[in-house]
């Protein structure tokens, strides 16, 4: 058996709140060998990233660990104080964690490579010439080209990927051999996340050290790690095998999460099946199983016994459930079959709604003081679509590609430098704001953040109702409340809520408040800005079906953003992929995912993980070096030529949409030979 | 569960006594002003010249001026115009300024740059300068006072509303009103006010004592409102005559406006600590 180097047993850590301790971990052991790569999964609030700070004794008032034990090579640290000289010396130089943001993690005024040397210095004793050579080799292990020059930049000259890179460095740099990496790929663009955590499986293996990915993404989890801990309510609910969880999920809630999330090797018909209701408040959890409240397997057991414990019902694999295996199949086999699934052919109708001819949004670099005019780059660059009445468009592409600036130009927030931009064969750019107010009850927005985009001083009501107010659709405040009323019902919430203010409701029911917001004035297009990624992923299946519910019921067109390929899969009619301001690829759903024909899409579709191990072994891999430029500096030719791995002399000569086959249409000057290849 | 964030937001400002100590004063005050002839013991305006310059008795708590007056009646009347002049100038400075300040924080451009470069201007000069100045132009009655007290104030309700209005309209529920097709009106009164009262709050209830003392200065010298009216500051000046051989009556109102601003004051922190309980402590 491999050396056990890190076990934690039963830690319990809590927060005073409003004079309570509120349990975020509540009884977690779990454990990590030499060489392995575990991952701890779990949505926002199970508590997994308090365990990881629980280790290493991070936890700050009102926040205590309350119980457990964490043996580092069998000896209990928690017996060390927090401050004590014992426990800065485990922390990066035993155990080293990556957190999610990689702005605010680096230290904006230290030049990157003191960063690095500083924590090689705490920990060991070395010249500083030694110091400075196991600098320049992390950098180099790290991925850092160039590193003797970039050592001496600051943090805010690299991009969110090789500031994440040089944040692994700094873990690795006083040899630390348990690496924790919460949600530490979370914030980045899929092709960097691929990247990097590709990078860290390398580095694990050449240093024989341990990994504990912590996140919230099971594609990920089915990739990289070799076994799993699943959280839910500061509770383990499941662990394993990684093989063996994917293939036999013994916990309701890991069955569940599995049926909830989109994958990009579904067939398009599959109906996602979301987990209902909304994780329990910490502050007052049961003495019964936590997750019962939302299981469709429970049971009268469930809510007479205990709390169950982990046991094993595999060899290596512990569920925390009363059901056995069978009787959750047994009791999976009664569950009513969603069969809802957008009849799409009918309800596409041939009139053009949105027509967008070459669009182009630029924006004006400032030079700075004395300087004059800086720089212009394209953020949307000669963007030509068309969407007809009851489609829907997905809109995919990475931070930087110019898709939410398009989105913006759409709804007019920006105004477009060139092109047209034809609403029902009308042009919209032009329109001065007065005119414009007409069509704004038409066309309408559901944002991404739902916490930044609703009115934190206004009751649920008066949000929702608001549009009505201004485009007066309603004559009586009866005919206000009783639509406010029917909105609030049509998203699935209580119009009981209606009093409440929005930080009141969870970030799922705010999101619902959002699109019942865009529903309110009518409107034939909604622009979806992305309404899903900031979601938790069990409830993001249950907006992913609201929407396509809606969708059919109201006959609505949607333009559909999403930086993943695998979200817009079950919604879209049709996908376009962005790429630095410029649309790549378009093609009706099923082709692209069948014929990918741009090597961006290609390499976007490969860096996606799909949540099942089986699956993941086979796919073969196409990885793309580097990350968007910032800004489309006017490159010649084509804008992915620097990282495209097809890219020849041809690819810096001007380029025009092809079609491939019909509806299909590619912005590639290989398209020749990417036919052949097919 | 909105009345229990109010709730929680009385149970932070009076979780520390000074503060609820203060509110006590500051109402005892406003019900004095809103009181004032059923209080007062005397008619402030009637002569006794037969006791003219009286100390502390059971009869004039405060004694009597130089034309007999009670004081203690003249300084309840005073109140009023200490809290006309401290809370309606406030008032104007606030609307006038804010509503300025909202117009050039959301569409900013050119106007924005004038708007800004005047408010410099009159920073550079100082409040009671500008006031005398307009007390000599317009004369001084109570209202003249009021508006003239509130012009040196506009400038910073304009700075604050605009930065505030800046950072707001930023925001996502901002564009998506945009989207919604609501007025700029609209978005400034609605929801960008609403989001960013809480600093001007607590700039508001402090100025009010800074107001109070501002119109007592400029009573004191003679250029707020004409005599017979009562006022603090009026009284402190007829009394300073008098302070060797009768001081109460000019410590007496003196006590009168330090108690009455020094509460606004606290009050003033405990609503901003209790409006961000993370800024507790630091003044």
């Amino acid at each position: 058996m491999e050396e056990r180097i890190l076990e934690v047993k039963n830690l319990c850590t809590g927060f005073e709140v409003d004079g309570q301790t509120v349990r975020a971990v509540d009884g977690v052991s779990f454990h990590v060998d030499r060489g392995e790569i575990i991952s701890i999964v779990g949505e926002s609030g199970s508590g997994k990233s308090v365990t990881q700070m629980s280790i290493l004794q991070l936890i700050r008032k009102p926040g205590r660990i309350m119980a457990g034990e964490v043996l580092l090579d069998g000896q209990d640290i928690l017996k060390y104080p927090a401050d004590s000289e014992e426990m800065r010396k485990i922390r990066g130089g035993r155990i080293s964690m990556i957190f999610q943001e990689p702005m605010t993690s680096l230290n904006p005024v230290l030049r990157v490579g003191e960063q690095i040397k500083e924590c090689i210095l705490l920990h060991h004793k070395m010249t500083n010439q030694e110091a400075e050579e196991r600098t320049l080799q992390l950098l180099r292990d790290v991925g850092i080209k160039n590193e003797k020059i970039r050592k001496d930049e600051y943090p805010h000259q690299f991009s969110g990927g090789m500031r994440q890179r040089i944040m692994i460095a700094i873990a690795l740099a006083a040899g630390a051999d348990i690496l924790i990496a919460d949600e530490a790929t979370t914030a980045l663009d899929v092709t960097t996340q691929a990247q990097l955590l590709e990078m860290m499986k390398e580095l694990v293996k050449r240093y024989h050290s341990s990994l504990i990915i912590v996140t919230h993404n099971l594609g990920i989890v089915a990739r990289y790690a070799q076994r799993i801990y699943v959280m839910y309510a500061g509770e383990i609910l499941e662990s394993g095998d990684t093989q063996q969880i994917f293939a036999h999920p013994s916990h309701p809630y890991t069955r569940g999460l599995l049926k909830a999330i989109p994958r990009l090797d579904d067939d398009k018909e599959r109906v996602l099946e979301p987990i209902d209701g909304l994780p329990p408040d910490l502050a007052d959890k049961s003495a019964y199983c936590a997750f019962e409240p939302r299981c469709k397997y429970a049971g009268r057991d469930c809510r007479e016994k205990n709390k169950p414990v982990l046991h094993e019902t595999d060899k290596g694999h512990f569920a925390a459930c009363h059901l056995e295996a069978e009787e959750l199949d047994e009791a999976e086999k009664n569950f009513e079959k969603r069969t809802l699934k957008r009849h799409h052919h009918g309800i596409i109708k041939e009139e053009k709604l949105l027509e967008l001819q070459h669009v182009t949004k630029s924006f004006k670099k400032s030079g700075g003081f004395l300087k004059g005019g800086g720089e212009v780059f394209k953020a949307v660059d000669d963007v030509s679509l068309t969407i007809k009445k009851g489609e829907i468009l997905g809109l995919v592409g990475e931070s930087g590609c110019g898709k939410s600036t398009l989105a913006k130009c759409i709804l007019k927030i920006y105004q477009a430098n060139e092109g047209k931009i034809l609403f029902r064969g009308k042009d919209i750019i032009p329109l001065k704001e007065r005119e414009m107010k007409g069509l704004r009850a038409q066309i309408s927005c559901i944002f991404q953040d739902p916490f930044s985009s609703l009115d934190p001083r206004q009751t649920a009501g008066s949000i929702v109702g608001e549009p009505l107010k201004i485009h007066k659709l309603v004559s009586t405040p009866e005919a206000y409340a009783n639509r406010v009323d029917e909105l609030f019902r049509m998203v699935n919430l209580d119009p009981a809520l209606k009093d409440r203010v929005a930080h009141e409701f969870s970030g799922g029911q705010r999101q619902r408040l959002g699109i019942a917001r865009a529903l309110a004035s009518n409107p034939e297009f909604i622009l979806c800005d992305e309404p899903i990624s900031a979601l938790d992923v069990s409830i993001q299946a249950q907006i992913i079906n609201l929407l396509e519910e809606l969708a059919d019921k109201l006959q609505l067109t949607y333009i559909f953003i999403a930086h993943d390929l695998s979200v817009v899969k079950h919604i879209s009619d049709r996908i376009a992929v962005m790429y630095l301001g410029k649309i790549v690829e378009i093609a009706p759903c099923e082709e692209l995912y069948r014929n990918p024909l741009h090597p961006y899409t290609q390499a976007l579709l490969s860096a996606i993980p799909i949540p099942d191990p089986v699956v993941e072994k086979e796919r073969k891999t196409i990885r793309i070096q580097g990350e968007v430029s910032d800004g489309a500096l006017e490159i010649r030719g084509c804008g992915f030529r620097p990282r495209c791995p097809k890219a020849t002399k041809e690819c810096e000569h001007s380029m025009q949409m092809k079609e491939y086959t019909e509806g299909h249409f590619v912005l590639c000057n290989q398209i020749k030979k990417l036919k052949e290849e097919i | 569960m909105r009345k229990s964030k109010f709730r929680r937001f009385m149970d932070t400002l009076f979780s520390r006594k000074i503060v609820m100590v203060s509110f006590v004063v500051v109402l005892v005050f406003l019900v004095m002003a809103v009181l004032a002839p059923l209080l007062a013991p005397y008619d402030p305006y009637e002569q006794d010249l037969m006791h003219t310059l009286q100390g502390i008795s059971s009869e004039h708590l405060f004694g009597t001026d130089k034309y007999g007056r009670d004081i203690l009646s003249r300084i309840i009347y005073g109140s009023r115009i200490s809290l006309i002049v401290g809370v309606g100038s406030v008032l104007i400075a606030f609307v006038i300024g804010s509503t300025i300040g909202m117009i050039i924080g959301y569409f900013g451009g050119w106007l924005d740059t004038v708007v800004m470069r005047i408010t410099d201007m009159m920073f550079a000069i100082p409040q009671v300068v500008l006031a005398l100045a307009l007390a000599a132009v317009l004369g001084n009655g109570l209202w003249n006072l009021t508006f003239l007290m509130s012009v040196g104030a506009i400038p910073g309700y304009i700075r604050m509303l605009r930065g505030q209005v800046m950072a707001i309209k930023e925001q996502d529920f901002i564009t998506a009103g945009r989207v919604i097709g609501a007025s700029p009106g609209r978005l400034m009164f609605f929801h960008m006010l609403p989001n960013g009262f809480s600093p001007i709050l607590v700039f508001m209830t402090q100025s009010v004592g800074g107001t109070i003392l501002g119109e007592a200065g400029l009573s004191f010298l003679g250029l707020g409102i004409d005599p017979p009216t009562a006022t603090w500051g009026g009284l402190i000046n007829e009394g300073r005559q008098y302070l060797l051989t009768n001081p109460v009556y000019s410590i007496a109102p003196g006590i009168f406006i330090v108690l009455l601003v020094m509460a606004l004051n606290i009050l003033g922190d405990g609503i901003r600590d209790a409006m961000d309980p993370r800024l507790r402590g630091q003044h």
